[in-house]
């Protein structure tokens, strides 16, 4: 049972598609394994917990043996014969052990990657499997190792015998019999009907699954005939299966192309919504109550099929734990981790793309942030240090926070290190300013390159990756009191809070996320600085005025007066501020946001285009763009 | 099996040859021009067009197809005529080039015509005011001269400035910081 079995029995094409499904089955298990592993007190371990882990270990030895993943369901079956042991208190769980379950659990994914992915060969499931039997010291006595699953239930298969030849035949008794005992029972009433007895703890469906492959489902019947000789632990054998009903794979594909329909239906009804408008209130009234219903439903609609991509923020918050738990370890520190808003959801395709941003941040707080701790109990602080990760909304955002009680940033260093790099730096400079400093490119305090952080990325590639997907960074810190990153993200990619305005004949879609306020401008609030353009006095701080209509070449509106400017939308992006000089505002809505490059190109200073209610497009402001390019120039120009 | 095989390509390349490629005929100022008839999606009028800041100018804008953003180039500004009247009864052939769907300005399309090899002669070196690169050739039928455009690689080529093959300018600004 520990022979290496890269070639399985079920590498047929159904098959192969159903084991793809049970990888992905795998790697959630194993999640919820090393969620609750390192969240384990091993002097007062919660039996729900243990309960919960050999669930998951034993759903995981089911399906892998059924697959004829022999290396995992070996691994599989040590952690279960381990955490069997434990629930009867046979042994005693301790740090060592918990360790040695985390070490399999790590080696149960490296394989179920290894077959997802290809790559190099893990660690041998032998020696996995040693060291797992080492670590109780032999004290575990669980079921004989190498044994087959006990029996819980015995299954009669009656199928058409011409319904299947001879190979796949035999290709299916070869799966059957890694599920349990097989044996056909002779004497059928029906001539043309076979009938197999097969002993397993495997749920009917999924052998009933087994000759679908092979047959048309009419052709195979299935019953329960008895339970025999109770099982180690029948109820969470049998919870396994109605779980999975509880839910349905759908491929992101499919859910996206629904999205982009409802996003057509969206502009649809706006557009007949537009039309009726038009037409004689009183003499129409009963249609326009049904357009009253066909919006509302439409938008409930738009939101339900959005909420199909929304996951958990826990998705990513899971392995944190673990993470700041093995990192401390190396580093030689303590830490503990508090998490919170792990239900908040946010777009799979965001979430995808926040987690590297994110390991990153934690790594940074538990490697630069948290002291040593003798230097940690010096100062008077706890022994641990802690690491808060936090999601919350915020308005139509997404606010994920990383924080640490460590060092915090020190302001002389990073100015010093910025003056070494030719940055210019000003004595008076804020707070926030000196942070942003350490997004630059290249730029890393630490005194030394770890192993852990600081080397090759840096902050800036996680400032980037952050722009990318249309949100912000922001960093707060006090020396010796700790350091605060806030990553603030749309929801989603598809669906955006936008204020139109109006640039002479064309109208343009300002991102509301990055919106201040907008307001008409009195003339004594501008001036003119020369090598900067116009500026606009807030609240005694200068913000440069850029004219939408100069930067994007609005060739209707040349010729007017430079220095005027009536109506403007105060922005804020990655720090800075602008004063966006527009001549008109149209009003805010909700936009379906589409890219300019699926047939077009990227355009600067534009993050994308929407379709309005009257079917036309306008083009959606990327204001970090705008803004990098203002800080570049010293002042509004045009793009172009 | 391999003769079978040879004879089966050889009796399609012949039928192939006798039945000719099927090309969407169209006009620009004076001269008639021909692209492959299996580039084009549709044809149809023109929607209200959208300016792109920084555009060529031959790139008028961009409508919206269906919910899909597509770009619209003016062809006849493309080959240095003024440009297009842009009324009721404009008309913008919809190209669909390896999934990327672009539109074109033209004056006026007339016909399909089906050409056989032997109607097409190999472009002079100078062919309006079109790039020899961009024509396939000339052909000719009826007393008509058509000519033939590789509508594909020209609306893919830098000359139409319709993709990202240049870095764009956000991401030069980053380097910059």
């Amino acid at each position: 049972m520990t022979g290496d079995a890269s070639s399985s029995p079920a590498s047929g094409g159904e098959l192969a598609r159903f084991a793809g499904d049970f990888l992905d089955e795998a790697a959630e298990h194993l999640a919820t394994m090393e969620h609750l592993l390192v969240g384990i007190d091993p002097a007062a371990p919660d039996s729900d917990a243990i309960n919960a882990i050999f669930r998951a270990v034993h759903s995981i030895k089911g399906a892998s043996g059924m697959f004829g993943f022999a290396d995992i369901a070996a691994i599989a079956h040590e952690l279960e014969t381990l955490l069997d042991s434990v629930r009867r208190g046979d042994i005693a769980l301790d740090a060592g052990l918990v360790d040695a379950m985390l070490h399999g659990t790590d080696a149960v994914r490296a394989r179920i990657g290894q077959r997802a992915h290809g790559g190099a060969s893990p660690e041998d499931p032998a020696e996995v499997c040693e060291r797992l039997r080492r670590a109780t010291g032999g004290r575990a006595s669980g079921p004989p190792r190498g044994a087959a699953p006990a029996a819980v239930r015995v299954l009669e298969v009656e199928y058409r015998a011409q319904a299947i030849d001879a190979d796949a035949l035999r290709e299916l008794l070869a799966q059957l019999g890694e599920l349990g005992t097989v044996e056909l029972v002779p004497g059928a009433a029906d001539a043309s009907m076979r009938t197999l007895r097969l002993s397993t703890d495997t749920h009917q469906d999924v052998v009933r699954t087994l000759f679908e492959f092979v047959m048309d489902a009419g052709d195979v019947h299935i019953r329960e005939t008895a339970a025999v000789a109770p099982a180690p632990n029948p109820p969470l054998a049998r919870s396994v299966p109605s779980a999975a009903q509880e839910s349905i794979r759908v491929g992101v594909a499919k859910v996206d192309r629904l999205i982009n329909q409802v996003g057509e239906l969206v502009i649809s009804q706006a557009m007949l919504a537009q039309r009726i408008a038009e037409l004689d209130p009183v003499e129409h009234l009963p249609l326009l109550q049904q357009l009253a219903d066909l919006q509302r439903n439409t938008r409930g609609l738009q939101d339900s099929v959005m909420s199909i991509r929304m996951l958990p923020m826990a998705t990513v918050f899971a392995r944190f734990p673990r993470l700041v738990r093995d990192l401390s370890a190396k580093l030689g520190k303590e830490a503990r981790v508090e998490i919170e808003g792990e239900t908040t959801e946010l777009d799979k395709g965001l979430i995808e793309k926040i987690v590297d941003p994110l390991v990153h941040l934690v790594r940074n707080a538990v490697d630069h942030g948290i002291e040593p701790v003798a230097e940690r109990v010096a100062q008077g602080k706890p022994r641990a240090g802690l690491i808060r990760i936090a999601a919350r909304h915020q308005g139509g955002n997404i606010l994920i926070e990383v924080s640490d009680d460590g060092r915090g940033l020190c302001r002389d260093t990073i100015v010093a290190k910025a003056r070494e790099r030719g940055i210019a730096v000003s004595d008076g400079a804020k707070d926030r300013e000196v942070w942003s400093l350490i997004f630059e490119p290249g730029f890393s305090t630490a005194d030394v390159i770890t192993d852990v952080s600081g080397r090759g990325v840096g902050l800036d590639v996680v400032k980037g990756n952050v722009a990318s997907l249309g949100g912000s960074i922001l960093l707060d810190s006090v020396r010796g009191a700790g350091t605060s990153v806030g990553i603030r993200l749309p929801l989603t990619l598809a669906i955006m809070d936008g204020l139109a305005v109006a640039v002479a004949d064309e109208r343009y879609i300002v991102p509301l996320a990055g919106i201040i306020e907008s307001r008409q401008v009195r003339p004594s609030e501008l001036r003119t600085i020369v090598g900067h353009g116009l500026v606009m006095e807030v609240r005694d701080e200068f913000v440069p005025v850029v004219r939408l209509s100069t930067l994007f070449g609005v060739p209707s509106s040349a010729g007017r007066d430079a220095t005027k400017c009536d109506m403007v939308v105060l922005v804020e992006t990655e720090g800075t501020r602008l004063a966006l000089a527009v001549e008109d505002l149209l009003g805010q809505s909700q936009v379906v946001v589409k890219s300019l490059d699926a047939n077009y190109r990227r355009v600067p200073g534009i993050a994308g285009a929407t379709i309005m209610s009257d079917g036309s497009v306008a083009c959606i402001l990327d204001l970090a763009a705008i803004a990098r390019r203002t800080r570049l120039e010293g002042g509004p120009r045009s793009l172009q | 099996m391999r003769t079978a095989t040879a004879t089966l390509r050889a009796d399609r390349q012949a039928a192939a040859e006798a039945q000719g490629h099927e090309y969407l005929v169209f006009t620009i100022g004076a001269e008639e021009y021909g692209i492959d008839i299996m580039t084009v999606q549709e044809i149809r009028g023109c929607d209200p067009m959208t300016r792109i800041a920084g555009a060529p100018k031959f790139v008028r804008g961009v409508i919206n197809l269906r919910g899909d953003i597509v770009p619209v180039v003016d062809m006849r500004m493309k080959l240095g005529l003024e440009s297009a009247r842009y009324d009721a009864f404009t008309v913008v052939i919809v190209l669909n080039i390896e999934n990327r769907v672009v539109g074109m300005v033209v004056d006026r399309v007339s016909d399909v015509l089906t050409l056989r090899d032997h109607d097409i002669r190999p472009a002079p070196d100078l062919v309006a005011s079109v790039d020899t690169r961009h024509v396939l050739g000339l052909g000719t039928l009826d007393g008509r001269m058509l000519i033939l455009l590789d509508i594909a690689a020209w609306m893919a080529s830098d000359d139409m400035a319709l993709r990202d093959d240049a870095p764009a300018l956000a991401d030069v600004d980053t380097s910059h910081e």
